[in-house]
């Protein structure tokens, strides 16, 4: 029998038993209520539309109102403003979230301070900026009458070089998605590849699959079956997130399916990176209560390249960003983000992608080795220097 | 499990692979470390036989056995099959049964077989009929659909044979098949040997109770700390020993065998001893033996194999 065909038996089989395993649904299951509810729960909560601020005043001077109203508008919002009686009624107020600033007298803005979003913020330096100027302006002598009219003036528009448009808001959002949702894969099948390696050790039967096949179309029959899977998976969750944006009427970028496209490319070249050293280490391991501890390194580089992604993300062109994607076991969690952040030149995809098979290539080779050299081994301590002797 | 093992055989083997002839185990050499598991190992299987490869715990058998099956590489030395090098692809002609019994606990029986006989080279046809048949072989047809977890333990012997024989090897290797069976299941067992023997597997089995299987081999090896220390038949190396004599005497003083070359003495009542002598001359045993008191037993037994090999490794 060819070797392709012995591996695609093995896969086969390890498809069909994880298929019909209960711990597989529930794990599909947690993941797409988790992916479901990340797109749903903050669309039902978020705000629609265009932000209200609820203003109040206590002793304001006249004609503020216009102008907390346009420095609103400003900002894309609009403002209730309302006279308030007393400042300790105004304040009990601004605590209990009823208004979001107030306006003490002629000379103080009060904000909550603490969880004061940054719009409300930002009209409060705003107003603040006014209720100065119109001091001025009094004490210039001007005219009552014309200060409103000249303080209530809309400020000029502030542009942007790239624009903040509903697309790349939303391309944003699909990049820490989909970072999320790779770090989890990356891990759990990883996971997957450990535990199975281990089950077929310490129930024995891997000595009897061995009498038939090589170790290598063994390990490769694995990770391609639990890999398929994972792929199948990864189509569920996207299938289904895809369906939950639409139908909560979310705004999806044209460059979506690109998106889904690279996180499966980085996907596909993670697992085929990372999955061999995690059957190395189930392997290695005797007990299933080593194996986390032994496939634990990996996942904390895997968890290290997760934190990484969000630094690209905030700074996509720092210089982190500029040299993880040529260090192999980070390169697939930080790649779909500088890459669909656009940060990306065009160069780096093919150079990256070459550095991984090559990092690829030698840890298959070593991990190989290392899985060969101990699936047969029983009891004692797992040690590096052990786990690498042939 | 009295069903004839013969009466359905469906003719050939799978493989479409038919080499006969020996099976040589030439120079096998293996350390783990600074321990010397094999140390110039050889010795030869004849086709279509029952061989034992027999020896005491720890003297190499497993790791033979696994360098055999290609699951292990020896140091030095290699394994010949028909006067070639034995390959990873000839191997789908053997059938296994390790030491450390094991199947995936989770999986269907007939899965569990099927999957195994399509590793083996058959079709997904040819291994569903495989499965069926041998499951009923082995009396265990009404269990297709369990989990292998499911089954009794001597059930799970069961499968583990099956898994072994599901894709009708030509060499048959099983590891201590007899440890842990009970006198019913040593006998089943040895019964299933003997007809896949009669129908051509040749079958080689290790155990370390030499005399719990002497008579269930045609052709033995034994084994101690990696080398061979007798081999041949079980015929030949009884009838190269030397023969017991065994005499049971009531009312003698225990000083009737003295100058005689004793090999064991116990008290088997208050009044009668019974005394085993090795080459020693029956005539003159039986005429101390009549002096002394009443003969109650007396006969010349072949030495066992246990004894034979305890001949043979004590200096």
């Amino acid at each position: 029998m060819s070797a392709a065909s012995t591996v695609r038996l093995i896969a086969t089989r390890e498809l069909r038993e994880r298929r019909r395993s209960k711990a597989f649904w529930v794990g599909t299951s947690v993941l797409l209520l988790g992916v479901v509810a990340a797109i749903v729960v903050p669309a039902m909560l978020g705000h629609h539309g265009p932000r209200t601020f609820q203003v109040g005043t206590v002793g304001a001077p006249p004609g503020l109102a216009s102008s907390v109203i346009s420095d609103a508008a400003a900002l894309g919002g609009r403002a209730n403003v309302r006279a308030i009686g007393s400042i300790a009624e105004a304040r009990s107020a601004l605590g209990a979230q009823t208004l979001d600033l107030v306006v003490e007298g002629k000379t103080a803005v009060l904000v909550r301070g603490q969880n004061t979003d940054p719009s409300a913020a930002g009209l409060a330096h705003l107003v603040a900026r006014d209720l100065a100027v119109q001091a001025r302006l009094q004490a210039a002598g001007l005219p009552a009458g014309r200060i409103p009219g000249l303080v209530g003036a809309a400020p000029a528009p502030v542009r942007s070089l790239i624009p903040v448009s509903p697309d790349n808001q939303a391309s944003k959002a699909i990049v820490v998605l989909g970072t999320i949702i790779l770090y989890f894969c990356l891990t759990a099948y990883g996971g997957w590849v450990t535990s199975g390696v281990l089950e077929e050790k310490s129930s024995r039967v891997v000595e009897v699959i061995l009498s038939a096949v090589r170790p290598r179309a063994l390990v490769a029959g694995k990770v391609i079956g639990i890999g398929l899977l994972g792929l199948g998976q990864f189509a569920a969750v996207a299938l289904a997130g895809t369906i939950a944006a639409i139908s909560v009427g979310r705004h999806l970028p044209p460059s979506t399916p690109e998106a889904i496209g690279v996180i499966v490319l980085w996907f596909l070249l993670g697992y085929a990176f990372y999955c061999s050293a995690f059957a190395a280490a189930g392997a290695a391991s005797s007990r299933q209560e080593e194996a986390p501890t032994v496939a634990g390194p990996l996942t904390l580089v895997i968890l290290l390249g997760y934190v990484v992604s969000f630094s690209v993300l905030s700074n996509p062109d720092g210089v982190l960003a500029g040299v993880t994607p040529f260090v192999p076991p980070l390169a697939p969690m930080v790649m779909p983000a500088r890459m669909l952040l656009g940060h990306a030149q065009p160069w780096e995809l093919p150079a990256s992608v070459a550095v991984m098979l090559v990092a690829t290539y030698g840890l298959v080779r070593l991990a190989g080795r290392a899985y060969s050299g101990n699936i047969l081994r029983f009891g004692g301590r797992v040690t590096l220097r052990g786990m690498l002797r042939p | 499990m009295s069903v004839s093992l013969l009466t359905e055989r469906t003719g050939g083997s799978p493989h479409g692979r038919h080499r006969s002839g020996p099976l040589e185990l030439v120079g096998l050499r293996r350390r783990y470390g600074r321990a010397v598991a094999l140390d110039g190992l050889s010795f030869t299987i004849e086709p279509g036989r029952i061989f034992g490869f027999l020896g005491p715990n720890g003297a190499g058998k497993t790791t033979a056995m696994r360098i055999v099956m290609g699951i292990q590489l020896p140091d030095e030395g290699v394994v010949r099959w028909g006067g070639r090098l034995l390959t990873h692809a000839d191997r789908t002609a053997f059938g296994y049964m390790p030491e450390q019994r094991g199947l995936y606990p989770k999986m269907r029986i007939r899965d569990h077989l099927a999957y195994l006989a399509r590793l083996h080279g058959l079709t997904a046809v040819q291994a569903a009929a495989a499965c069926d048949r041998w499951l009923r072989r082995l009396g265990i047809g009404t269990k297709a659909y369990e989990r292998v977890e499911a089954l009794s333990h001597g059930n799970q012997q069961r499968v583990q044979l099956a898994a072994a024989l599901v894709h009708d090897p030509q060499i048959l290797v099983l590891d201590e098949p007899f440890s842990g069976l009970d006198p019913l299941g040593i006998e089943e067992m040895a019964g299933i040997l003997r007809e896949l023997a009669h129908a051509g597997v040749t079958v080689v089995f290790s155990s370390h109770q030499l005399d719990l299987v002497e008579d269930i081999c045609e052709q033995v090896a034994i084994i101690d700390r990696g080398r061979v220390v007798l081999a041949g038949t079980v015929r030949a190396l009884k009838e190269r020993g030397s023969p017991k004599l065994v005499l049971e005497v009531e009312g003698a003083g225990s000083g009737w065998y003295a100058g005689l070359p004793t090999a064991a003495v116990e008290r088997v009542d208050p009044s009668r001893t019974r005394v085993t002598f090795h080459d020693a001359d029956p005539e003159i045993v039986l005429d101390r033996a009549r002096a002394a008191g009443t003969v109650r037993r007396f006969a010349i037994e072949e030495p066992s194999l246990s004894e034979l090999f305890l001949q043979a490794v004590r200096p």
